[in-house]
């Protein structure tokens, strides 16, 4: 699959965007906080990931994720400027119908969206650097040596983001959760006790 | 065997502490929306291994073009250095026009006349551990825009070290916190561009043909090079402080890539007139780098719905861009050599 990508074979990008769009996506939202801006963040990974395909290490064995990833990691630091480069193309991607948002869910899901919302909010305590290297190796489950591989830095580095982010985390955990910025309607006071409850209780 | 390391609980750590997420897919008729365009875009390009003999044409051509261009360049350095007038320290007069440069098209007088005034500005190179702040003012104000949720407007800062090795910037989402971290970018390389516009333009070609690494070349036909090459030319102009030599190349460079053109008459961007030069790209888009009418200084950037546009966003729905709809637009308020991220002068 490495070859084939890096030579340039459509068919093995065809399937290299089915295999791994979902990972890009929910990592691109992790880092920019906007489901819209997430499909914007896909459409340009994978375009840079042509465009970047030579630079395909062949001397790796195993998956293209971590590489697409780490592509997708600049992509959303650069979002405004990386979608320079590609505005004309992106101009002419279709517009989604109906723009993704947590409003739009079934009340089922609110489990789901107080989670995301802690998460956020505890993210939102990191430096660039430690979250980008937490997204990576705590939700998209790389390992240290593929988030090392997914950013271009020595594993050392994402293991000291990583202790970094441990640290920071568990201290501000103890301190009570800020308010929620927009309540939502019929939305009760103990969602959030209940979801920290089962987000702990429920790690995996 | 495992070793014990010494963090080898952090990860583990995190996942315990953190909510874990449900992923969510796109919807799926968007991703084979999006899929099917990255697949139309890649494939505008494909990789060119069946076509080794158009390869070789495209590169006469583009050697051609570049011969064709140093003729055209050698007329406008020669009038470009009567048409400025210079003090002996070095600061710029405000540049003579229009009989002065008899025979030069609007564009070429236009680059001309912000090389010059680029040339003459006084710079010191950066130590490489010094940083380059740029500060400019962005404006998203189309529905597109609005559609992919880009703030309408606001105002980026941005450093990034003069080794190529880091950049810095506020994060919103900790209170504007300043954050520094490891990212390469080109400034060493782009410091030592030709500083003559046909090398520098045969070199920019020549990058965009070929990767920086060993692999497959991309196949671009005519107009798509000259697209990039002119868009790769606004984006240095735009996010970087070059050396005066290379900066003033950029601009007589930009004069040599084909059908650029002057947007006629007066443009006004965020309230001020600017001139307006640049280049349809894709069809219906124009590029546009802005220069001050009077000093010729770089103002910024913009882009502009050159013709009325229809963008199908399937299921029977469209958006209808209108000519002269402004899409995105930058200006630059800000550019210095500083000692470290966080200062701006």
């Amino acid at each position: 699959m490495r070859a084939r990508v890096r030579a340039g074979d459509p068919d093995a990008f065809r399937q290299l965007f089915n295999d791994h769009v979902r990972s890009v996506y929910n990592h691109a939202f992790r880092l920019t906080g906007n489901w819209s801006v997430a499909e914007d963040v896909v459409s340009v990974t994978f375009l840079e990931a042509w465009r970047l395909r030579s630079r395909v290490d062949l001397d790796v064995d195993g998956s293209l994720r971590p590489w697409l990833l780490g592509v997708a990691t600049n992509v959303a630091r650069n979002v405004r400027r990386a979608a320079r480069r590609h505005e004309g193309a992106l101009a002419r991607l279709p517009r989604a119908d109906v723009v993704p948002d947590f409003a739009d869910d079934v009340s089922a899901r609110i489990d789901d969206r107080e989670r995301l919302a802690l998460a956020m909010a505890a993210l939102a305590a990191l430096r660039k650097p430690e979250r980008e290297v937490l997204a990576l190796c705590v939700w998209s489950g790389l390992d240290y040596a593929e988030a090392a591989e997914a950013l271009g830095v020595p594993v050392g580095t994402i293991r000291s983001r990583l202790s970094r982010a441990r640290r920071k985390l568990a201290a501000g955990i103890r301190r009570p959760p800020e308010p929620e910025p927009t309540r939502r309607p019929g939305q009760v006071p103990g969602d959030r006790e209940n979801a920290v409850r089962l987000a702990q209780e429920n790690p995996r | 065997m495992n070793t014990i390391q010494p963090h080898s609980n952090d990860r583990d750590e995190l996942v315990r502490l953190l909510p874990q997420l449900v992923e969510r897919d796109l919807p799926s008729r968007r991703q084979v929306q999006i899929q099917e365009f990255v697949m139309t875009e890649i494939h505008t390009h494909p990789a060119p291994r069946r076509h080794p003999h158009r390869r070789l044409v495209l590169a006469t051509s583009a050697l051609a073009a570049v011969a064709v261009a140093a003729a055209a360049a050698v007329a406008v350095v020669a009038v470009g250095g009567s048409g400025v007038g210079q003090t002996p320290g070095g600061s710029p007069t405000r540049p003579a026009a229009g009989p002065s440069t008899p025979g030069l098209t609007p564009v070429a007088r236009t680059f001309d006349l912000a090389a010059s005034y680029a040339a003459a500005r006084p710079f010191t190179p950066p130590r490489p551990d010094q940083w380059i702040y740029i500060q400019d003012r962005y404006l998203n104000p189309s529905s597109l825009g609005r559609a992919k949720g880009q703030q309408p407007a606001g105002t980026l800062q941005t450093w990034i070290r003069a080794d190529g090795r880091k950049k810095a910037e506020h994060n919103s989402a900790r209170n504007g916190a300043l954050e520094t971290w490891d990212q390469v970018n080109e400034y060493p390389a782009l410091a030592n561009l030709p500083t003559d516009p046909r090398q520098l333009l045969a070199r920019l070609r020549a990058e965009l043909l070929a990767p920086p690494t060993p692999g497959p070349r991309v196949h671009l036909d005519r107009a798509d090079v000259n697209e990039r090459l002119f868009g790769r030319i606004a984006d240095i102009l735009s996010q970087y402080l070059l050396p005066p030599a290379v900066t003033a190349a950029l601009w007589r460079a930009a004069a040599l890539v084909p059908g650029v053109t002057q947007a006629p008459g007066a443009v006004k961007v965020d309230g001020r007139p600017v001139i307006a030069v640049g280049r349809i790209q894709q069809g219906w888009l124009a590029e546009q780098l802005l220069v001050d009418p009077d000093t010729y200084e770089f103002v910024g950037y913009r882009s502009v719905a050159a013709e009325d546009h229809t963008i199908d966003t399937g299921g029977g729905r469209v958006i209808k861009v209108k000519k002269g709809e402004v899409q995105s637009v930058s200006t630059r308020l800000v550019a210095a050599i500083v000692d470290r991220p966080g200062l701006t002068s």
